[in-house]
């Protein structure tokens, strides 16, 4: 990352009329900035640089927020804005042994197994029993489209399995990472992932297996896990 | 060995996982509403922050004020003993000048407090007489001196030294020796002397004359407390022995066994007054007559030859002052390291603590929003 910006200074950068026109910006920013780029012009303080990073990743991260969060849609937009809190607050302390990308979703993990955690304490501080935990409550901001039955069922299910093994799943079937950046996010090694992988799968093979509304495995038309980024 | 692919999924699973971890809806703009959360929390956070900086200074200030008044104040006290040490020379030559004249026939003619300070006032002399602190007649010393000389002829030397010697001031020689012939002749004789009237020195003097000085070197050892110690000693169990003599006067018709008594008890007294008084005497003797240690050879005497070590004698004398010098330098570093640890304990654990609530708030300002899910 480059030097110390207005943002290391202890400025935030201000929001501006360009902001969400990142071809409006100086004419030092490369043509295709990566994402690291970005990130060190913003800590330098230019705002659309978030802005063009969030253009890039939010959606995704918004999709793997709602899956984490059972669904919450309200949940996740919280999650989300609360990741991009957290990159404006400690954008210094990114480090180059991993890439913005990777290092986003890790953000994102840790965000909303905070959620998860303050939800579940709100819950428990309620009384037991006194009302449903913040997952099971009406979603705030409902899907356009909503979940089928057979997606319900399958979020129930991936829902029931140990909290590692749901991460992983959502991680590796999720449309903006491979399995190498999964892996990257966990900080564990490709092959140690893929193990995993497959325990999850099994363990959720037989929680679908147990309900007779859907039938899942091997059989035909299977499709192998994705090794590159779509 | 490459790790196998987990078992493959159904295509419509594969889709419904996905389906379930993608965004629906509309574009957001999350960052905006996280710059603007940020910047207010800034702004909220500006006045706290400045609350604790100035929190944080006036602590470190008081710190450095407190640190420099724990190094500032034992000098300070130092600076006040000696000055008081001084003060109280000045004061205690004129307060203890009734208990301590010259020792010779002081003690025998004690004079009331009132008298000497009325006398001293009165007379100015007198007055600055008592105001000297240190050579103050005033003071008991029991001086000492060594004087070597190399003399053409140690015979002669040795009987001129004690013709110095004046009768009338019962001056003696404590002990005499000479050995030797001609060229080899050595002697050596312990002067008595009158201290006080510049005898000491006039004898100095003399000896001076009789060759060339090789050395010189005197000593004064103050016993005044001692000789106050000794008067108080004295003066109370002189008391004890009148009273106890009123006590047998008075009590003529008590019982043969209380008198017997009385008379055991005033006979330990006496017994403690010529014990005291026989030690108050040597001193007075110390104190009145100084010693001097003379010590003649003749000039063109051959020096002695510096003693011829072997290699192994000064191997072993080396290894042995090394290894002295080594224990001496461990034990004063160990003595220095427990005084730094007891000594510093406070501030070891003020250290201590200031060190662990500083990795805190550290560790609370700035946590790693990215550390590893887990």
């Amino acid at each position: 990352l480059g030097g110390l910006g207005e943002f290391e200074r202890g400025r935030a950068p201000e929001l501006s009329d360009a902001a969400d026109d990142p071809s409006e910006r100086g004419n030092a920013a490369p043509a295709h900035p990566t994402d690291e780029h970005l990130l060190a012009a913003f800590l330098r303080g230019d705002a659309p640089s978030l802005g063009a990073l969030a253009q890039r990743h939010e959606r995704h991260l918004l999709g793997l927020a709602t899956g984490l969060l059972h669904g919450r849609r309200d949940l996740a937009l919280d999650a989300v804005q609360d990741t991009w809190l957290r990159v404006i607050k400690y954008g210094r302390s990114f480090r180059s042994g991993s890439t913005v990308k990777t290092w986003l979703y890790r953000i994102l993990v840790n965000t909303c197994k905070d959620v998860r955690t303050r939800s579940y304490k709100l819950n428990t501080q309620g009384g037991a029993g006194s009302s449903p935990p913040v997952e099971h409550l009406p979603d705030a901001t409902p899907s356009p489209s909503p979940d089928t039955p057979t997606q319900s069922h399958i979020r129930a299910a991936i829902e029931s399995l140990p909290g590692d093994h749901r991460l992983l799943i959502l991680l590796c079937y999720h449309n903006g990472l491979t399995h190498p950046q999964a892996a990257e996010v966990l900080n564990i090694p490709v092959g140690t992932l893929k193990s995993r992988l497959h325990t999850a799968l099994n363990l959720l093979r037989k929680s679908l297996q147990d309900s007779p509304e859907r039938e899942l495995g091997s059989n035909t038309a299977a499709s192998a896990p994705r090794e590159q980024s779509p | 060995m490459p790790t196998p692919d987990p078992a493959p999924i159904s295509p419509d699973l594969e889709q419904d996982l996905l389906a379930i971890t993608t965004w629906q809806g509309e574009d957001t703009a999350l960052w905006k509403s996280a710059l603007e959360a940020h910047a207010a929390t800034r702004a909220k956070n500006w006045s706290r922050a400045r609350i604790l900086r100035i929190a944080v200074t006036t602590a470190s200030v008081a710190a450095i004020l407190l640190i420099a008044a724990g190094i500032l104040m034992p000098a300070l006290g130092k600076a006040r003993n000696s000055s008081r040490s001084v003060g109280s020379i000045a004061f205690e030559g004129l307060a203890q000048a009734p208990a301590t004249p010259p020792l010779v026939d002081a003690y025998d003619r004690p004079e009331p407090m009132e008298k000497i300070r009325s006398d001293a006032a009165a007379d100015p002399v007198e007055a600055s007489k008592y105001d000297r602190p240190a050579d103050s007649p005033t003071r008991s010393v029991i001086r000492k001196s060594t004087i070597e000389l190399t003399v053409p002829s140690t015979r002669e030397a040795f009987a001129k030294v004690q013709h110095l010697l004046r009768a009338d001031l019962s001056e003696f020689i404590e002990s005499s020796t000479l050995t030797g012939q001609d060229k080899e002749a050595r002697a050596q004789l312990t002067l008595r002397v009158a201290a006080a009237g510049g005898r000491l020195d006039a004898v100095l003097n003399a000896l001076r004359t009789l060759g060339k000085v090789e050395s010189e070197n005197s000593t004064g050892d103050d016993v005044t407390a001692q000789a106050v110690d000794l008067d108080a000693r004295l003066r109370n169990e002189r008391q004890v022995e009148t009273e106890l003599l009123r006590l047998l006067d008075s009590r003529k018709d008590a019982q043969l066994k209380d008198i017997l008594d009385l008379r055991d008890k005033l006979a330990s007294v006496r017994q403690s007054i010529e014990r005291l008084q026989g030690q108050r005497d040597t001193l007075a003797r110390q104190v009145s007559l100084a010693s001097i240690l003379v010590i003649l050879r003749p000039d063109d005497a051959p020096k002695p030859a510096p003693k011829q070590d072997s290699m192994l004698d000064s191997f072993t004398n080396e290894i042995s002052t090394a290894w002295t010098s080594g224990l001496t330098m461990l034990t004063q570093t160990i003595a220095f390291l427990v005084r730094i640890l007891i000594g510093g304990l406070v501030w070891w654990l003020l250290l201590f603590a200031a060190i662990a609530i500083a990795r805190r708030s550290i560790r609370r300002l700035i946590p790693d929003p990215a550390r590893v899910p887990v």
